[in-house]
């Protein structure tokens, strides 16, 4: 087994114990919050204490916590993540359906993030001190201070009320679904398969804003990193050798210094999409997109027990994998990372 | 010749944006989620609503007279003893696969949903009163009850999802429906796509009236700011359910908007006390509460006037609501005063009390009308209030457990009678809904009169037997009336769109609405 291999077997392995603390952690938290799914299910209706009991008991809510634990346990690792008691679906079909609509924007806000923060932190370190980087600085600040709330509101009533030139919220409009049939559940992709323009336009105009809302706050983040880690690289020596011998600017920006700031920058990314998927419950509320974050903040509400710890298990392990991929691009970026 | 082409164009342009218009979607947006497209297990406004549009039951609320008529059923027969309902199909009905919708569908969908009575509770509204369901021929159905019961029609009809019919061809037959299953119309459900829409496609063989848009589809948006936003930017046709008070109201500034909302509303907001609990087992104070209480205040600092002052719990509405009767005192501080200082509270040795609220379940404006009802009370001068809150799975527990002395709590009819808007809170659901009335001395006065009530069909003789409860109610106050929830009444359309009105159940009829 070579070396990379290894490590990302090592790095597997290591996610269990996690995923065990952090079920265990979630089950015991969600017990000990008052209330339970029976009462907020049924609470303020016309039903008996009976009735409420009969519920608790369907779900097993009435038997030993230790009792409850072992059963979850048994059941998740057999795959059986049980059934939502908000919505009556299997927990996983239910995730697994909303899973692409918060992948599609965690993706496409990542990459205006990526462009903008990328972008502006290098023009801010290569014209240091001058005043484009102050006017980029206070961009940079500006974006991560601004509350992503607050910068939705402000971009639906802008773009979408006032200008109407987007869509105030959710993924495809009305009048385009009727002729429209989602097969992967990433809409861009369906609607490129689809083949048909105007979907294709409806789709795209639908993604701008909540990704520019979701990407903004990590925009200005990665541009503060990027700035920082080039300004320390642009003063190496082999950057001043380099100028020294002649080598045009646009290389010894994007070849030799970039390269070489790039390991600090992953490392934020990887880190930042932890921090992307707390933002997505914002922006999904917001933009009435339908994914796996909007879904846990209803769960929560309705103390849909089965229904939080699934979706917490299920964001645990995508942004686990997310930063596994970014360890292994370490190697890819720098050759003398070697697992 | 250039005239003559110029009208032919014209003439096709027209043609081209009325068959366009005549095609295009209609597109509803709403903040409401269906949960679950089961008849055996929903229990919530927006899964009832989507069931209920596809489908129909044996009998239905006129939305012009507010009369039971006839829906799946063309007559009925009631046995003398109100025991045995006879109903007479439609002939030729049927559903969109295809499958004739006689009686033996009628006994297969009922008994099916009776036996499977999912944990959400809907199926309590009809299964503890059907005793049994006979097939008497093709297009005659018989249900035999355990009880008599006055409101039977009531829950036998479309209002109540447990009570519409669909197909023994497509729907499972032992697991709940989860949106698998075909109805008789107006619409048939296309495709649901949780937290995001539902696709609507008229019915061809819909008995009634067919419906006026061919294609509609309902939009889940996340809050009431963002249908708002929806409806101003035309992203949307109608705004329905729910919009805020604030929005209401400049919304109807609006010229490229026509909002309207229709009262009075059946959904009611109310006080509860724990009647059993410490100091409100004693009735002067809570007598004196009700005195205390600001309704006016509260409808016009809360909700700009929208809401509106209610006095009993029943709606004013007659039918179906007859013998509302406004019972409740308005306010009288000097009253108040004098019935707590009767009890020993005064100036030097106040009431302290805490009055619980749920942040969010209704909505943002709930802990400003806590505020507002707390400083009316205190303006005594004789009571103290500490305001109290919790998420709603821990309210309702605390409810229950009868941790709450003094809280808020809502209602939305399950059917639209009286009885539901009196028995919950006394007789049927005490400990649940944490009164706990069951302890009061009069609870066996409220339970034989309210048993009465509900299986006395002459309505006239009901009335008089709500009346009493309503005045009764009034000395032992288990509750206070405050407001009828009006904002869930209004809707929002643009001025191109047409018979978008709530009835009293509360709901918008999309087979009604059109654009041109």
């Amino acid at each position: 087994m070579g070396g990379i291999s290894r490590y990302i077997l090592q790095r597997l392995l290591l996610t269990i114990p996690m995923l065990f603390i952090l079920i265990t952690l979630v089950f015991i938290v969600m017990r000990m919050m008052p209330g339970g799914p029976a009462e907020a299910m049924l609470g303020g209706r016309n039903v008996s204490l009976e009735q409420l009991a009969k519920v608790r008991h369907e779900y097993g809510l009435d038997r030993p916590l230790g009792v409850q634990y072992l059963s979850y346990m048994d059941d998740i690792l057999h795959g059986n993540f049980k059934n939502s008691v908000l919505t009556g679906r299997p927990v996983l079909t239910e995730l697994f359906t909303r899973f692409p609509a918060t992948l599609e924007l965690a993706f496409w806000g990542m990459l205006f993030a990526l462009i903008f923060g990328f972008g502006t932190g290098i023009i801010a370190s290569t014209q240091a001190d001058r005043p484009i980087d102050h006017t980029i600085r206070v961009f940079h600040i500006g974006s991560f201070a601004m509350p992503l709330f607050w910068l939705g509101l402000m971009l639906q009533i802008i773009f979408a009320v006032k200008l109407g030139w987007l869509p105030v919220a959710s993924r495809i409009s009305g009048r385009m679904a009727f002729s429209f049939q989602s097969v992967t559940g990433f809409y861009l992709i369906d609607a490129l398969l689809s083949g048909n323009g105007a979907i294709i336009a409806d789709v795209a105009k639908h993604l701008i804003l909540p990704s520019i809302t979701l990407g903004f706050a990590q925009a200005g983040f990665l541009g503060r990193i990027t700035r920082a880690s080039m300004l320390e690289v642009l003063d190496a020596d082999y950057i001043t050798t380099a100028r020294a011998k002649g080598v045009k600017e646009r290389i010894v920006i994007f070849s030799h210094a970039l390269h070489n700031a790039l390991i600090p920058i992953v490392t934020v990314f990887g880190l930042q999409f932890a921090i992307l998927m707390g933002g997505a419950i914002l922006t999904e509320t917001v933009f009435s997109w339908p994914g796996v974050a909007q879904f846990l903040v209803r769960s929560i509400d309705a103390r849909d027990f089965h229904s939080i710890q699934g979706s917490i298990v299920f964001i645990a392990i995508f942004i686990s994998v997310i930063n596994l991929i970014v360890d292994v691009l370490y190697s890819v970026i720098d050759p003398r990372v070697r697992y | 010749m250039r005239k003559i082409l110029g009208i032919v164009l014209l003439v096709m342009v027209a043609f081209g944006i009325a068959t366009f218009a005549a095609q295009a979607p209609l597109i509803i947006g709403t903040t409401d989620r269906v949960t679950e497209l089961s008849f055996a297990n929903s229990y919530d406004f927006w899964s009832w609503h989507v069931l209920r549009n596809t489908t129909g039951a044996l009998t239905k609320l006129d939305p012009q007279t507010l009369e039971i008529v006839g829906d799946l059923a063309k007559s009925w027969d009631i046995s003398s003893d109100g025991l045995v309902y006879t109903f007479h199909l439609r002939p030729n009905l049927t559903f969109w696969d295809g499958a004739p919708c006689g009686a033996a569908a009628v006994k297969w969908s009922l008994d099916r949903t009776i036996r499977l009575d999912g944990p959400n509770g809907g199926v309590g509204l009809i299964k503890p009163y059907i005793k049994q369901i006979d097939v008497v021929d093709p297009v005659t159905v018989k249900i035999t009850l355990n009880m008599p019961d006055a409101v039977f029609l009531l829950r036998i009809s479309s209002q109540i999802g447990a009570s519409l019919i669909y197909s023994p061809k497509t729907t499972p037959a032992d697991t709940f429906a989860k949106g698998v299953y075909a109805g008789t119309g107006p619409y048939k459900l296309l495709e649901y796509v949780p937290d995001q829409y539902v696709k609507y496609e008229a019915y061809a063989g819909y008995y009634g009236p067919a419906p006026k848009t061919k294609l509609v589809i309902e939009k889940m948006y996340s809050d009431a700011s963002a249908l708002r936003a929806a409806i101003e930017a035309g992203d949307i046709d109608v705004a329905f359910r729910s919009l805020n008070p604030q929005d209401i109201l400049s919304m109807e500034k609006e010229k490229n908007l026509v909002l309207k909302v229709y009262t009075p509303s059946p959904g009611i907001r109310y006080m509860l006390f724990n009647v059993s609990k410490a100091p409100f087992n004693n009735q002067f104070v809570r007598q004196a509460i009700t005195y205390a209480v600001d309704r006016n205040q509260i409808c016009q600092q809360v909700f700009s006037g929208i809401n509106t002052p209610i006095y009993t719990m029943v709606p004013n509405v007659d039918p179906p609501f007859f013998g509302a009767f406004p019972s409740f005192p308005k306010r009288d501080l000097a009253k108040a005063k004098e019935l707590l200082n009767e009890v020993g509270y005064n100036a030097a040795n106040p009431l302290v009390i805490n009055l619980w609220y749920t942040p969010k379940h209704y909505g943002s404006t709930e802990a400003d009308a806590a505020t507002v009802i707390k400083g009316s009370l205190e303006e005594t001068g004789v009571i103290k209030v500490t305001l109290q809150s919790m998420e709603w799975g821990a309210y309702t527990t605390a409810m229950g457990k009868g941790r709450m002395g003094m809280f808020l709590l809502g209602w939305y009819p399950d059917y639209l009678e009286p009885s539901n808007y009196l028995a919950p809170w006394t007789t049927e659901s005490p400990k649940s809904l944490g009164t706990y009335f069951n302890e009061d001395p009069n609870y066996e006065a409220y339970k034989e009169i309210l048993e009465v009530a509900t299986s006395t069909v002459n309505t006239t003789k009901r009335a008089k037997l709500y009346k009493a409860i309503q005045i009764l109610s009034v000395q032992d106050v288990p509750w206070i009336p405050l407001w009828a929830i009006n904002v869930q009444m209004a809707v929002a359309t643009l001025p191109n769109v047409h018979g978008a009105t709530v009835d009293i159940s509360m709901d918008i009829h999309i087979a009604q609405i059109y654009k041109e």
